[in-house]
């Protein structure tokens, strides 16, 4: 009988095991380095690069120890191929031609390769104007004709139009002797260009050994090289596209791509279809050639066989990205995200490397990168930013822990990487010793969205290694910080001496909070809201559904709300904040079945039922200057936008927003949204990391740390707006949208303080709810709006949906 | 008369050697599951337990019973709860008695037995992802069942986004699991000993008293077990709720899964924990009744 129960409650006990069970299933999580144990490397950077490397160099390769480059002269009438041993600070110049004649003809180099032998092969372009196909003269030219076409075609300010031309196009019509020629360059304006294609092969002593044009045949008038390799028996291959174009320019033929495979003589000895899109080619270790690119199976890897002239599909490897190298017999080197991983072509598995964030490089910054013999690696690194284009030659090496710095690593946690973000973190490890930053992306290759979600949902709840968060959006943010997930940062910005309380937007920081706590803080803003002319909609920003549909009643028929509106659309717009004059959210209820909720359907239903675009439609800045269309949604982010909007209705406007009964109908959009997760090892360290998005800035910052939308901070705020009143120092710019073109003027008090009200006075935030409210809605009233179901019915059903979605998030 | 016994020792030794070996052999050979059985439920059932009462997964703060207050207080779970409990009461039943009666109609020696046994069964062959297309057509606002209520002059209804969903589901359930039953009680029948039906008869025994003391009793283990696999299942059903009416269904279509897969998603894992914790026990209390029941009626049968 004992027995019998104790059976009887070990199944009950299991029963209760296998019923939890049926809760729920996931998970996932990042593979760790194969050995499980933590590697570091440093980046050394090259500071005494040749003179020939300089702001012109391109096409970087590496190979072996050798960096390869093509770079133009000062005058720019040169260019050429050179080489520099990063080992042994060996330079040569490989091959050199002519840029530019003077006469507005130029010729460069679009791909090269370099075989084991050091035979050099290079695929050059020319564009030579074709002179008959003009038949004005201008012969007589001078440079007041060259500035008044400038003013006239190109839009130039006398003063811009002169530097330009000086800057940029001189060179081009100059000749050895000095001599400028303004006809041509006019000429050139008017003429048709003819893009011609060769190869050629340099051998080792740096003569031509054979130098030939392409011939591609029909429908080939343009070339574009993606790719150039040469296999072990000399055979060079091209991977080319095609096309040709009308006298406007317009493609007329579509787009070609295939390999073309010239022998060791020259003499070209087929082509290779591609099966998509072929976007490089590279040579593998055992001395034949791989296609890379893209089809419908996503980037993969196809084996080329030269023998039967067609890529081996059947032989193909799915590589998750095209940036691939080959580091030995067995394996490739694939970037994927942040990381370089080493890919074996047998197991077809793949272990991360090293990644670019570990060496303090922004891995958008890495242009190309190769191993060197001695397990170096080198990369060429290349930023874009307000302050040029600046390039890095970098030697990484993987260092003893012991040789690194004692450093308390810190993880922040995305789906994926920002390079906003990923800046400010290489700053700041640069910028200390003490702290080091790792981005851990969860949401690199997830097939679906909510892979991702679920596997950075878990990694953030269930790894404890997790210091910081950055949240993919506001929602998400919000809904970790109602689960008390992120630290209070009140109490370390009132710690802080040189950051407070006061010197956030008040506001902002309220759409941070959750329970009287901040628990996240975004490095910018926008917002969103909508715009109208105030004569028709008032001068004060905030309206209501009747309010809304009270102006269109009074306008002539056919007269639109927003552009391109159809009936789900328009009910989105008028949900966008409405949707909260139907929930109580403090006690999860709502009345979706109410008759005001059935009256915004009803308005909702006047839209056409879908939008069908035509070409002869007229745009939306001519349907607003017309008052055939009253509003457009705006998303403020500068002043610009103000004037042109301004210039638009032709009079002044109001940010009217989206109907809603409460507040002014704008919402905050915040950008990059980042938490201190409970668990963080090192608050403190991570604080002092998030804290430099925020910290005043110097006047030696310049404006190269540029993100997009304002500054979350008073101060910055307030100087961008008083930068916004001042005459810009290139004497202003001229926007254009459709029709409309306006030359910026600096931006008024009036249009200073419209703004700053708006931002001072949103409090709702976009975001600031899950889709699911507005999916519920959508979903539910196609039914009505096709007829199928009374506004009544789907308002019923509504409510139900919508009840169990609040009752379950209270 | 009494007899002296006398143990042979060596006997007993043996014996206990063999017993202990083949203990040993047979734990080897259960170790593999009784360890799958311990990570794969009986771990993940006590980090269940954990998570339960702490606030939240990274601060693991322990709150008592916090979280199973606020659970039971939500108004999702409560919907979930009773719509669920109401679905268990009504289908269980239904799939328990309907299974029964199937078996005993083709025990009956009705014509096309083989036939209809097999047409019981198709829907088990059906892939879940069919079975929701298949329910989508015939009862979708437009669907097959609306039209032919619309051809005998009736009204549209809305199956799925009514109250009418439970029946629809109800009636999914029995579609599906009504074959597997019948199947488990056919076979049962075939167990129950002939003589003693023969002796019911002999002594008099009119059908229903044959069928109420003997075939009945003689069922009891399997009207257990299929109860229980038909709880399970109707637990299951949300699969097919979720693929007709998604996260959000109609109020009376959701369920307690619908509220754990929610949880989940939205990494709500103290709700989601809690939630489990309280299934787990009213399965608990549900199956220990089962067996209550089983043994006290039953247990004449075992003692024979």
């Amino acid at each position: 009988m004992n027995r019998s129960l104790w059976r009887k409650a070990v199944a009950l006990t299991l029963t209760a095991a296998m019923t939890a069970g049926l809760t729920a299933c996931g998970g996932g999580g990042n593979s760790t380095s194969a050995d499980g144990k933590k590697r570091y490397f440093k980046a050394d950077y090259l500071s005494d690069l040749p003179d020939s490397f300089n702001d012109t160099t391109s096409n970087i390769q590496f190979k072996g120890d050798v960096m390869y480059y093509t770079s133009s002269n000062e005058d720019y009438t040169k260019s050429g191929l050179y080489s520099y041993n990063l080992i042994t600070g060996e330079n040569a110049q490989l091959y050199e031609q002519a840029q530019s004649d003077g006469s507005g003809n130029s010729s460069w180099v679009s791909g090269y390769t370099v075989a084991d032998s050091g035979e050099v092969y290079l695929f050059v372009t020319k564009n030579q104007m074709d002179e008959s196909s003009v038949t004005e003269d201008y012969s007589d030219a001078t440079l007041d004709d060259v500035l008044s076409y400038m003013a006239d075609q190109w839009g130039y300010s006398a003063e811009d139009a002169e530097k330009d031309w000086n800057d940029y196009y001189a060179k081009d019509y100059t000749d050895e002797n000095g001599n400028v020629n303004y006809g041509r360059f006019l000429l050139a304006q008017n003429a048709r260009f003819i893009q011609t294609s060769s190869i050629l092969k340099v051998d080792t002593s740096g003569n031509i050994a054979f130098e030939q044009d392409m011939d591609l045949g029909a429908n080939a008038e343009n070339v574009s090289c993606n790719g150039i390799a040469v296999d072990k028996e000399g055979n060079l291959y091209l991977a080319l596209n095609t096309w040709s174009n009308n006298d406007s320019g317009n493609s007329v033929s579509s787009d070609e791509y295939f390999t073309l495979v010239i022998g060791e003589d020259g003499s070209q000895k087929g082509r290779i279809p591609s099966d998509g899109y072929t976007s490089r080619l590279v040579g593998l270790a055992d001395g034949t050639v791989a296609s890379i690119g893209y089809g419908d199976a996503g980037c993969e890897l196809r084996p080329l066989d030269v023998g039967a002239m067609k890529e081996q599909t059947d032989k193909a490897i799915e590589v998750p990205s095209d940036t691939v190298s080959v580091l030995d017999e067995k394996n490739l080197l694939v970037t994927e995200g942040s990381s370089v991983y080493k890919y074996n072509l047998d197991t077809k598995e793949k272990e991360e490397f090293f990644s670019w964030m570990d060496c303090n490089i922004s891995s958008s910054s890495v242009s190309s990168y190769g191993v060197l013999s001695d397990g170096r690696i080198a990369a060429y690194l290349q930023n874009w930013n307000s302050n040029g284009n600046q390039t890095e030659i970098a030697l990484i090496k993987e260092v003893d822990a012991s040789e690194v710095a004692d450093t308390v690593n810190l993880t922040l946690a995305c789906m994926w990487t920002g390079s906003d973000v990923e800046e400010k973190v290489i700053a700041f490890n640069k910028s200390q010793d003490k702290y080091h930053i790792t981005m851990k992306s969860y949401g690199d290759g997830a097939e679906e969205y909510e892979d991702a979600v679920n596997s950075f949902n878990t990694a953030v709840t269930s790894d404890s290694n997790i210091d910081l968060v950055l949240f993919n959006d506001y929602s998400q943010a919000i809904n970790f910080a109602s689960k008390g997930l992120n630290v209070d940062l009140y109490g370390l910005l009132d710690k802080d001496t040189e950051l407070s309380r006061d010197d956030f937007l008040p506001n902002v920081l309220t759409a941070c909070e959750y329970d009287g706590k901040l628990a996240i803080l975004p490095q910018t803003f926008t917002l969103q809201t909508v715009i109208g002319k105030a004569e028709d909609v008032g001068t004060t920003p905030g309206w209501t559904v009747s309010d809304m549909k009270a102006l269109l009643a009074s306008k002539p028929e056919g007269t639109q709300l927003f552009w391109g509106m159809d009936r789900t659309s328009a009910l989105t717009a008028l949900m966008s904040l409405g949707y909260n004059d139907f929930i109580n959210w403090e006690d999860a209820s709502c009345n979706f079945d109410s008759q005001e909720f059935i009256d915004v359907l009803d308005f909702a239903n006047m839209f056409p039922e879908e939008f069908e675009y035509r070409d002869d439609m007229e745009d939306s800045t001519v349907l607003l200057s017309q008052g055939k269309q009253l509003l457009d949604t705006y998303y403020l982010s500068d002043f610009e936008q103000v004037q042109m909007y301004r210039a638009i209705f032709g009079g002044p406007t109001t940010f009217i927003g989206y109907p809603t009964s409460e507040g002014n109908g704008a919402m905050l959009s915040l950008n990059n949204i980042i938490g201190i997760s409970n668990s963080c090892k090192d608050v403190d360290g991570a604080w002092q990391f998030l804290r430099t998005f925020y910290l005043p800035k110097k006047s030696s910052d310049g404006d190269s740390d540029y993100t997009y939308g304002f500054s979350i901070r008073k101060d910055d705020f307030g100087k961008y707006c008083q930068n916004a009143m001042k005459a810009d120092s290139d004497g202003g710019s001229t926007w254009g949208w459709g029709e409309f073109e306006v030359e910026i003027q600096p931006a008024t008090q009036e249009d200073v303080d419209q703004v700053k009200d708006l931002v001072y006075n949103t409090t709702a935030v976009s975001g600031a709810v899950s889709d699911d409210i507005t999916n519920i809605i959508n979903e539910e009233a196609a039914a009505y709006f096709s007829g199928q179901k009374s506004a009544e019915d789907v308002a019923k059903i509504i409510q139900s949906r919508m009840q169990v979605y609040l009752s379950e998030t209270k | 008369m009494r007899r002296s016994k006398k143990k042979d020792f060596s006997k007993v030794i043996k014996k206990q050697n063999k017993s202990w070996f083949h203990r040993l052999v047979s734990g080897a050979f259960l170790a593999p599951s009784v360890l799958g059985v311990l990570l794969f439920f009986v771990l993940p059932f006590l980090v269940v337990i954990y998570f339960s009462f702490v606030n939240n997964p990274v601060a693991k703060k322990f709150v008592g019973l916090t979280n199973y207050i606020n659970v039971i207080q939500n108004g999702a779970f409560r919907t979930a709860v009773g719509n669920t409990l109401f679905f268990s009461v009504v289908a269980v039943p239904l799939a328990v008695i309907l299974g029964m009666a199937l078996a005993f109609l083709l025990d009956a020696g009705i014509p096309l037995k083989s036939e209809l046994r097999s047409c019981f069964l198709t829907p088990l062959m059906v892939p879940t992802a069919s079975i929701v297309l298949i329910w989508q057509v015939l009862f979708d606002y437009n669907g097959v069942v609306n039209v032919a209520v619309q051809k005998f002059g009736g009204g549209q209804v809305d199956w799925l986004k009514s109250s009418a969903g439970l029946l629809v589901i109800i009636l999914l359930f029995l579609w599906k699991n009504l074959g597997y039953n019948m199947i488990l009680f056919l076979s049962a029948m075939g167990n129950i000993p002939k003589d003693i039906i023969e002796v019911a008869e002999l002594d008099g025994a009119n059908r229903w008293q044959i069928f109420l003391h003997v075939k009945l009793r003689y069922l009891s283990p399997t009207i257990m077990f299929v109860t229980i696999l038909s709880m399970i299942n109707s637990f299951k059903v949300f699969r097919e709720i979720y693929l007709l009416t998604g996260e959000y269904p109609y109020g009376a279509l959701y369920m307690l899964q619908h509220y754990m897969n929610n949880t989940f998603a939205s990494a709500d894992y103290q709700k989601l924990s809690t939630a489990a914790i309280y299934m787990s026990f009213v399965m608990i209390v549900i199956m220990g009744i089962l067996f209550w029941v089983e043994h006290h009626f039953g247990k004449d049968l075992e003692e024979e």
